[in-house]
């Protein structure tokens, strides 16, 4: 009897260790679905580097690369001189709430490079500024990043956070 | 009682038999490289969903390396192989075991843009290509490639975790730049024991000597005419430091530096990573320890 009940309890054991690494998870998980509202307004974002952004052939990198919610609006594959502006137009899929631009540029590989990068980045709804953000890199670091984030709300009026 | 306890333990045994069932069934695809750095690379793409195991540990050397019945049987389980390539394995030692296995083999220096070398009047290939962080971007994408021919379900993980290193490796060669900077460029000379960082220097703008060539496989083959001619260049351009290599006996570097009257500046890893636990245990790793020990000795 005792082999028995001891078959048993251990069944019953690594069963409930079972069950509960199975799915715990969900039932605690609680779903819900929002859906995503495009935001009304024309976007636009100014880019503007202290730096010649060149593109890398030895890292297949891009001058210079721009994100919008994980999708690339602009990979540029030609130079871009120092002090000019990159104006992206119509920035698609601006949606209602956080949105996040993610800018990287290359840094030109000529030197040692020890000097640090800025980047400027201004997002305008409908000619208006409405975020803007300054990055700087690590001296001599080849790639300069910045990510800014601008609120667009369900009336299209659109705040910086 | 003694009933209960055999009871026990015979379910504790099943437990175990169970749980052991379990493990093989998720047992992982093998992918096999020959040397420390391209098994690196490769842990970098494929996380954990393979087993990872190079042929040559830290501080092995690839060039004079010889394959015993231990590595074939583990070539035998490999679900693809890897090596770097242009003779880096002397007498191509992995692509061999390989093609006797059977086994697909990814050669990394493959689209890697030469330095060619004089090796007794022939022009040859420098397989050191690893040196130069552009180049180990080259490695990584062809892992990559071959990793998402092999096993296409898994292909946007192999992209994804490739993107990331990719990041990495610009990163450090942002930081090598900007170290190696601190160095005049008159003193900018790296004297190491074999020609292994001609593709480092190239990019980073050192002249490189050394009293052997490209292989340590004709260590012999050193001549007192070889030897005197470094320790010229070295009192001629007022070397301040010369660097021995972890995976080659240091006496020849000690009897150049005695002559040349420098000290030495260091161990560089050259051929093999470090091992386990130590800085160089990692590609970056050892990267940034080389770069650490160069310009301390050459600032």
């Amino acid at each position: 009897m005792r082999p028995i009940l001891c078959l048993l309890g251990t069944m019953l054991l690594v069963a409930s260790i079972y069950a509960y690494t199975k799915f715990a998870d969900r039932v605690r998980a609680t779903a819900s679905i929002v859906s995503l509202q495009q935001a009304s307004g024309d976007f636009s974002a100014e880019i503007t580097c202290t730096f010649d952004c060149e593109p890398s052939t030895a890292f297949d990198l891009p001058a210079i690369e721009v994100r919008l919610a994980d999708q690339i609006v602009v990979a540029r594959s030609e130079e871009l001189p120092r002090l000019t502006r990159l104006v992206v137009e119509r920035l698609p899929q601006v949606i209602v709430g956080r949105n996040e631009i993610i800018v990287q540029a290359h840094v030109s590989e000529i030197g040692d490079a020890t000097e640090s990068g800025c980047l400027r980045i201004q997002v305008f709804q409908d000619g208006a500024p409405v975020a803007e953000e300054t990055f700087w890199s690590e001296p001599g670091q080849p790639l300069v990043t910045g990510a800014i984030i601008f609120v667009a709300t369900s009336n299209s009026d659109v705040e910086s956070p | 009682m003694a009933r209960f306890f055999r009871a026990s333990i015979l379910v504790l045994l099943g437990i175990c038999f169970c749980g052991t069932a379990w493990a093989q069934k998720a047992e992982r695809p093998l992918l096999v490289c020959s040397t420390t750095q391209v098994a690196d690379f490769a842990r970098q793409l494929v996380g954990d969903d393979w087993e990872v195991r190079s042929v040559l540990g830290s501080g092995q050397d690839p060039h004079t390396y010889e394959v015993n019945t231990e590595d074939a049987a583990l070539v035998n389980r490999a679900t693809l192989c890897a090596e770097n390539g242009w003779n880096l394995e002397g007498g191509n030692w992995m692509k061999q075991i390989a093609e006797s296995a059977n086994k697909p083999l990814v050669t990394c220096v493959t689209g890697v843009k030469p330095n060619m070398l004089d090796h007794h009047g022939k022009s040859i290939q420098d397989p050191h290509a690893w040196f130069d962080p552009a180049n180990a971007w080259q490695y990584v994408k062809n892992l990559r490639d071959a990793l998402a021919k092999i096993d296409p379900k898994n292909r946007d993980a192999y992209f994804s975790r490739a993107e990331a290193y990719q990041f990495q490796l610009v990163a450090l060669d942002g930081w090598i730049r900007r170290q190696v900077g601190l160095i005049p460029a008159e003193r900018r000379v790296l004297v190491t024991h074999h020609d292994a960082f001609g593709y480092f220097c190239q990019r980073y703008r050192f002249q490189a000597h050394s009293p052997q060539g490209w292989t340590t496989g004709e260590l012999t083959d050193v001549s007192l005419e070889q030897r005197q001619a470094v320790v010229e260049r070295i009192r001629a351009l007022g070397v301040k430091a010369i660097f021995i290599e972890t995976t080659l006996n240091r006496e020849l570097l000690q009897q150049i530096a005695n002559d040349a009257a420098v000290q030495i500046g260091g161990e560089l890893y050259s051929d093999a990573m470090g091992a386990p636990g130590t800085a160089g245990e990692s590609y970056i790793g050892m990267m940034r320890e080389n770069v650490v020990t160069i310009i301390a000795a050459l600032k």
